[in-house]
């Protein structure tokens, strides 16, 4: 019963009832990534559907002969959200690669095998399974599109500091309130992502915003309303917002 | 022309059904007829129906709203029977990404209405399942498309830089 509570918040799985989620449940092996470690390659033979617990996952494209980095970032993942579905279709390869963007990452393997052989046999949870997955490859196909022309250098970049002292004074909600804010709004010009302690743990939570040909700006003590206030007043109008910043700007 | 269960047979999604699955199948079905380039669904419309090509031959044609979208997949002629199309009308946002015109002096096309696949998949939940993981590699195939697509632009771009 490891994972029960995992899956109930899992759009996947969450209309399948307990006995059901309790079978999948034994397919579950939990794992610890480290910043910058990678989870899978593209091209990987994809043995697992993969679960976030907690943490954000980056889907990258790999680069002959570079280390990777988070330009080749197509798509970052949190909490809840599956990862992998392309084990459960032929040819069963992972397409590009998972690594772990924050700080630490803690992701639930489903293994394929067992999991399409449950499904096979309980055609009514395989097809409420596979019907909530389609709608959240569905949105997420969406969301690729709109996101085609973006360039990899993003005229607005977001960084909220996600290291142990961030997280802890609250870090995981503003990055979860900005990710909310940006999706109501439609903007898709701004990329979002999580760094590490910039060593000023006194004004955790802190963001920086660096908006292109200007002086980066790092906020500190923020918080979801703060966070919304910044999206509104300096990201979408360009207007700084003194009081509430550590350093930068002008 | 009627429709039968030997046609349905030669179809990917329904080829491996039993008869009396896909006598169920059959009971969704209507067989339309179109001449040559009258438009079957429109790009951007809400997608109620999938389709899968009797006779003759259909062009799908990429027309987003007066919109230059990146990742449109290119026109692409079905000219063999039995290839089915409209399939986002099972996924969000449920609107046609592509339109749908008859390419040949005339074509037969068999039309299966979402809500009453829908009822069946809901009755008969082995039958919903073979098509969701149908559909999960068809679509899914699209989407890794676009992914690989983009990859490739962004990957020429930071290359660029270095």
């Amino acid at each position: 019963m490891a994972y029960l509570e995992l899956l109930k918040r899992v759009d996947t799985f969450c209309a399948l009832r307990d006995e059901e989620l309790l079978v999948i449940d034994g397919f579950c092996t939990r794992k610890k990534f480290i910043h910058g470690h990678r989870l899978f390659k593209d091209g990987d033979s994809a043995a697992y559907l993969w679960v976030v617990e907690d943490g954000l996952i980056d889907l990258r494209f790999d680069l002959p002969d570079s280390d990777t980095s988070d330009e080749s970032t197509l798509s970052s993942l949190s909490e809840n959200n599956i990862i992998g579905w392309s084990s459960l279709v032929p040819p069963h390869r992972y397409k590009l690669s998972a690594y772990c963007a924050s700080d630490e990452c803690t992701v639930v393997m489903i293994e394929r095998d067992r999991l399409l052989g449950f499904m096979n046999d309980n055609p009514d949870a395989g097809y409420k399974v596979l019907s909530a997955l389609l709608k959240v490859i569905g949105n997420r196909f969406e969301r690729l599109r709109e996101t085609a022309d973006e360039s990899p250098f993003s005229p607005v970049r977001v960084t909220v500091h996600m290291g142990t002292c961030g997280i802890a004074a609250g870090a995981r909600e503003i990055m979860k309130a900005l990710i909310e804010e940006i999706a109501r709004s439609g903007q898709s010009r701004i990329n979002v992502s999580a760094g590490g302690c910039i060593g000023r743990c006194a004004s955790e939570p802190n963001v920086t915003v660096e908006i292109q040909n200007e002086k980066p700006v790092i906020y500190q003590k923020m918080d979801s309303a703060k966070m919304i206030r910044v999206f509104n007043q300096h990201l979408i109008s360009g207007r700084v917002q003194d009081d509430l910043m550590l350093e930068g700007g002008r | 022309m009627m429709i039968s269960l030997d046609f349905l047979k030669k179809t990917d999604v329904f080829k491996d059904m039993n008869d009396d699955r896909l006598r169920a199948v059959l009971n969704c079905a209507e067989l339309v007829q179109f001449k040559k380039d009258e438009r079957i669904f429109t790009h951007g419309a809400d997608a109620t129906h999938v389709w899968i090509l009797r006779e003759g031959a259909v062009e799908l044609r990429s027309e987003p709203s007066g919109k230059n979208v990146s990742g449109q997949v290119p026109a692409v002629s079905f000219t063999s029977e039995a290839q089915a199309f409209g399939w986002t009308c099972f996924v969000p946002p449920y609107k046609y990404r592509l339109s749908g015109y008859c390419a040949s002096e005339q074509c037969k096309v068999i039309k299966f209405k979402r809500e009453d696949l829908l009822r069946l998949f809901e009755s008969d939940k082995t039958t919903g399942f073979q098509v969701m993981l149908y559909l999960l590699g068809a679509v899914g195939r699209q989407f890794l498309q676009l992914q690989d697509e983009i990859a490739r632009k962004r990957g020429i771009e930071v290359m660029s830089r270095w």
